[in-house]
């Protein structure tokens, strides 16, 4: 059977009997000098090198994608955290955040919403009752996104030039930090009703991140949350990090968020203006 | 708990190259797992049985190199070796480490007829 060249291979002829032995190394390396390739063991067995990144399709594909953005120049941001950090409502506010700055005679950013969740349209639906575009992701069984998926999404929402968007992947630190889905920048959220040690006990997520944004500061005054250890773990899995403080309840912090994106819409989107030429 | 994806990715690469070289059995899998991968073996090994059944990888051999963690020290100015990609350096126990070896997650070699 094969999904992508439709060819049809199949288990017709001479099929082997499952090798049913275990096979377990501890921890250590071996060269393969060590295995005599099994030629005569059959006339058609045969050895094939390949050298392949397992995920290799997926960054093939997740390069597809960034060649589409940046062909026509548009910021893609990956949104990641464990559940309930506020990634939708975050998404939310910045959107009324980016309407209120429109209103106010700054240059308008077109924006989309791509929602990544297990089950349920809920997300997309809160989007698309604020105007803006959302195409909502089912993953049933899978606990992330992938570039194939994202792909795929994009192409269904208007891809006009100098768009903004914003990809809100599944809840979960571990399997979304593998799958690169081809966005310009990961943004992780961490909000202060988490543990300070987050970052060091997920650290392949937080060292993944351009941004971290500490959420639901409004909440400081109520918990035992040391914010200065949050930073510091924050800063010692990622030092080049940028960290934001922010509350999409008081909107403390909103405005750096949103300069923040502005600035790397620019760059990315009207990179010739942004280098000052 | 990523490993089950892990598996499926790795599934769909062996039907790709099934198509392009033309066989219908993996037999062996030799691949290279890194120590600073972030894969566990263990959960590999059994996202691998659950996601080959009735597949033309089904039951097939995995053989799995680890090669070891190094990174990078920018104070010591030298690799040293890593158990962990995300802690400091266990020579001078200051700056944190660039992780530059064992990171691998790439099949080397495969057995099919």
């Amino acid at each position: 059977m094969c999904i992508d060249c439709g060819c049809a291979s199949s288990d017709n002829g001479h099929v082997h009997p499952a090798h049913d032995h275990s096979h377990e190394h501890d921890g250590h390396g071996h060269d393969h000098g060590d295995h005599p390739a099994p030629s005569g063991h059959h006339s058609s067995t045969r050895r094939i090198s390949l050298e392949q990144d397992v995920l290799a399709r997926n960054s093939q594909l997740a390069n597809e994608n960034r060649n589409l953005y940046r062909e026509k120049r548009i910021l893609a941001l990956n949104i990641l955290s464990s559940p309930g950090t506020g990634k939708t409502t975050l998404i939310e506010q910045t959107i009324l955040a980016f309407g209120r700055r429109s209103r106010s005679g700054k240059d308008p950013f077109p924006l989309a919403v791509i929602e990544g969740d297990q089950a349920t349209s809920r997300d997309a639906d809160r989007i698309r009752q604020l105007g803006v575009p959302a195409i909502q992701i089912n993953t049933g069984k899978g606990c992330h996104l992938d570039a194939h998926q994202i792909g795929h999404a994009s192409r269904e929402l208007p891809l006009s030039k100098g768009l903004v968007l914003i990809i809100e992947n599944i809840g979960n630190l571990v399997c979304p930090a593998l799958f690169d889905l081809g966005e310009s920048a990961r943004i992780v959220l961490f909000s202060v009703t988490e543990g300070e040690d987050k970052p060091i006990k997920y650290p392949q997520m937080f060292q993944s991140a351009n941004l971290v944004l500490l959420t639901k500061t409004d909440l400081l005054p109520y918990l035992d949350f040391d914010r200065e250890m949050a930073l510091n773990n924050i800063r010692a899995i990622n030092p080049g990090a940028t960290i934001l403080e922010i509350s999409s309840k008081s909107k403390e912090g909103m405005e750096e968020w949103i300069e923040w994106i502005c600035s790397l819409q620019k760059r990315v989107c009207d990179p010739v203006q942004a280098s000052g030429a | 708990m990523h490993e089950l994806s892990l598996a499926i990715s790795l599934l769909d690469l062996l039907e790709e190259r099934a198509c392009l070289d033309a066989f219908e059995r993996v037999q062996k899998i030799i691949l290279e797992v890194g120590e600073l991968s972030g894969v566990s073996i263990p959960a590999l090994r059994q996202g691998f049985e659950v996601a080959t059944k009735g597949t033309i990888a089904e039951g097939a051999e995995m053989d799995i190199l680890e090669p070891p963690g190094t990174g990078w020290c920018f104070t010591c100015e030298q690799t040293v070796a890593i158990k962990d990609p995300f802690r400091t350096c266990p020579g001078c126990g200051k700056s944190a480490v660039t992780p530059t070896g064992g990171l691998e997650f790439r099949v080397v070699e495969l057995v099919v007829s």
